[in-house]
């Protein structure tokens, strides 16, 4: 075999293999109308608010149809005392302290009725203790104002895990007193980690780590000048730390490696065996914490450290976390 | 915890069993390798086993490979997979007569679940709930743990009727330990596989097939024609909202139930002439039945495709051109999705209000493509070089099959919900390749 009289005519046009992602109408199948109660309530003396709805196709593209005309009382077992929360009808359904004293305190078990079409749904949940928001800080960002890359504010708040027994908490930010719904930024912790076990290795105690701290700012919508933001730390269990997992994961749910869709849970009872109820119940102790977004000289890389509002007795320097910053 | 899937196979025919003898070793391997004062040996026979100091067989020399299959503080935990499997009466074959032929045999594979390692109990909770950990028992080096056996029989029977037709018919059973666990939307490497456990019972299949075979014109045409009907149990599936990654309670969120597959199969193939090709049609189900699940009632299987169908055609012009055509369609396979959107402190969650699995397809998959090849001459008849060039056209008709269909918030309005379709070759490709050998 003569070799060298091989020539080898090799070509092949390279294949225009790519993945691609585009938008396509699904028809999903009839879906029925489940009564959904969304009821996050705290004891602050603010006014306090039950959503019911019920639930929508999903492509269906508004706020989920409200429900009126139903009952919602809330009883503090401890305390052996009623609230009656007021039909708004537009699906609210609010409770405002006549005497401006909350409506329990930490440790307090209280029992959720909701009364709609003859149908009764209740639910139980005992508060727990909650931590306080120690500081905010803000640095400005200079970015490429691409998607999730915008210019502007970035804040991050310190505080630190009550040492002792595992806590959860709901860390719920605010800008312009409008709650920050992205599901990029559901902020929930376990002690001061996203999942701490007990134990040696957990986080008992310790101040909250990055990105929790973060976590305060939509990276697509991040605080602008003269913009109010606002921190609230709230006490859940651990059943309501895994229902929001679960509404982050199936809300963050797609890509080539998305699971299959599964049901979040809910913990609300039906009475009736033949009747189904989803949403959830839990009442909190909250700790909150707000500033406004004043103009940084350029060149500053931080800071602004807000006065405690509520809480005389931190003060600067004092501060329970062991991180260095500087504070202009 | 890290944690890697081995597989253990072994095989140890009848007369392996009688190389027990602990003093001779096709190779002693050092001690302390796998564990203090053991040393790994190795069998005639190639299986391996471990001996202590004193040469004492401490693990029998049966097993013919040893891998970790997850590690923790304390020790390796060995999932071990050992088949027994008598040669001489795995496989008969008996002739009756001139037109029936009958095989039948049977195995018997057992599989171990070995320590070093914590094995956990779990409590009852209702279906579709995870369950909880009731109890952790530790387990020293090579102790069993769990120890299942399942006898697999199998039978077949194939009668001619006569010199261009013959009949098929058989029954085997199938035993698996090693499941796949998977809560992906889609077929990708992400896959978890867990050995059985004392919590997870091997899976069982049973399959009966029968089929007719009928050739036409002196063997031109081959057809035929298979129904098969095969029945599943401990069926391996999963809790909503479980956590298969990473999960050392991984066996709390598992679930076990049926599951039945069925179908026909038809088959054409011309195989003599200048046009030659096949179609084959497969119309089939594949189901399954979990407590918990899909309101306990039968739900497709992920790989449910009813409709299957594939033909290939080809055409040649002369000694040197050619052409061919394939053309593929398929159903799309069964998907979770969303009836309904549930609004919770302003997230917009997606539900499924009637709780089913898989209760919807992705659409159907269908391909066509083209290719024509050229055969180089020989340019001396004994030439020993064979090349030939291939112009071939894949997805000629630019079709965009999903790979996937999910769902998201739309970016700029989080109210708005949208779906979208994944492809992974999502267009048309072109290709000229040159084979050749010598």
């Amino acid at each position: 075999m003569k070799i060298n009289k091989l020539i080898i005519y090799l070509s092949f046009l390279l294949p225009f293999i790519w993945a691609c992602e585009d938008v396509i109408k699904v028809d999903l199948n009839e879906s029925k109308a489940i009564l959904t109660v969304d009821a996050f309530i705290n004891q602050d003396i603010a006014k306090q608010t039950i959503r019911l709805s019920l639930t929508a196709p999903y492509f269906q593209n508004e706020v989920t149809p409200p429900v009126r005309g139903a009952i919602v009382t809330l009883t503090n077992t401890t305390q052996n005392r009623v609230y009656t929360f007021a039909d708004k009808g537009n699906g609210n359904y609010e409770y405002i302290s006549p005497n401006g004293s909350p409506i329990g305190s930490v440790g307090n078990e209280y029992v959720l009725f909701v009364s709609y079409n003859g149908q009764v749904y209740s639910s139980r949940c005992i508060s727990n203790r909650t931590t306080l928001v120690d500081s905010i800080v803000y640095e400005f960002d200079e970015r490429n104002n691409e998607p999730n890359n915008k210019t502007g504010y970035y804040a991050q708040f310190y505080g630190s895990d009550v040492k002792g027994k595992q806590d959860f908490y709901w860390i719920r930010s605010y800008k312009n007193n409008v709650y920050i719904n992205s599901p990029f930024t559901i902020n929930y912790a376990s002690d001061g980690t996203r999942n701490s076990t007990p134990g040696l290795l957990g986080s008992d105690g310790l101040p909250f780590i990055p990105p929790i701290r973060s976590r305060v700012t939509d990276d697509n919508d991040p605080y602008q000048v003269g913009d109010s933001l606002r921190v609230e730390i709230w006490s859940i269990n651990e059943e309501t730390f895994e229902f929001l997992r679960q509404v982050e994961s199936q809300m963050l749910n797609g890509g080539l490696f998305a699971r299959i869709p599964e049901n979040v849970r809910t913990n609300i009872t039906a009475q009736s065996p033949n009747t189904q109820a989803l949403g959830w119940f839990c009442v909190s102790e909250i700790n909150k914490r707000g500033l406004k977004i004043k103009q940084l000289k350029e060149g500053d890389h931080l800071i602004q450290v807000t006065k405690v509002p509520n809480f005389d007795k931190v003060k600067f320097g004092t501060l329970i976390f062991p991180y260095n910053f500087i504070i202009s | 915890m890290k944690k890697q899937l081995i597989i253990l196979f072994l095989l140890i025919s009848s007369f392996g069993s009688a190389q027990k003898s602990t003093s001779h070793y096709k190779k002693v391997y050092n001690y302390d390798e796998y564990k203090k004062d053991w040393a790994l040996v190795k069998t005639i026979t190639n299986t391996y086993g471990f001996i202590d100091r004193k040469g004492n067989e401490v693990v029998q020399a049966i097993y013919s490979k040893i891998f970790e299959f997850e590690i923790q503080k304390d020790g390796k935990k060995y999932a071990m997979f050992k088949n027994i499997a008598g040669q001489k009466i795995s496989a008969n074959e008996q002739k009756i007569g001139e037109n029936l032929t009958l095989q039948y045999g049977f195995r018997y594979s057992t599989f171990q679940y070995m320590g070093a390692g914590e094995a956990y109990e779990f409590g009852q909770e209702k279906p579709n709930t995870r369950r909880p950990v009731t109890g952790v028992k530790n387990y020293r080096q090579w102790e069993t743990i769990q120890n299942y056996g399942n006898f697999e029989p199998r039978f077949s029977l194939n009668y001619e009727i006569n010199s261009s037709t013959s009949i098929k018919a058989s029954y085997n059973r199938m035993a698996q330990y090693i499941h796949l666990v998977s809560n992906t939307a889609a077929a990708t490497p992400v896959d978890v596989w867990t050995p059985s456990t004392n919590n997870i019972k091997p899976q069982l299949a049973d399959q009966f097939a029968l089929g007719l075979f009928k050739n036409f014109q002196d063997n031109t045409y081959e057809t035929s024609l298979e129904v098969y009907y095969k029945d599943m149990q401990n069926q391996l599936d999963f809790i909503d909202n479980s956590d298969l990654l990473l999960n050392r309670y991984l066996e709390g969120d598992l679930l076990q139930g049926i599951g039945r597959a069925y179908g026909a199969e038809f088959y054409i193939k011309k195989n003599k002439g200048k046009f030659t090709g096949w179609i084959s049609y497969t119309l089939s189900r594949t189901e399954r039945q979990v407590n918990g699940l899909n309101n306990d009632d039968w739900f497709p299987n992920r790989f449910d495709r009813p409709h299957n169908l594939n033909t290939s055609v080809s055409y040649e012009f002369n000694q040197y051109w050619s052409a061919s055509a394939n053309f593929v369609l398929q159903s799309g396979t069964p998907v979770t999705f969303p009836t309904s959107r549930v609004q919770i402190q302003d997230y917009v969650i997606p539900y499924n209000v009637d709780a089913t699995r898989n209760n919807f397809r992705v659409p159907t998959y269908h391909r066509l493509d083209f290719s024509v090849t050229k055969i180089n001459k020989k340019k001396k008849p004994n030439q020993r070089w064979e090349s030939n060039w291939v112009f071939s056209i894949y997805n000629a008709y630019n079709r965009r099959n999903p790979f996937t269909i999910y769902f998201r918030r739309n970016a700029d309005v989080p109210i708005n919900t949208e779906a979208v379709r994944l492809a992974i070759i999502g267009s048309i490709v072109p290709a000229v390749s040159y084979n050749f050998k010598f």
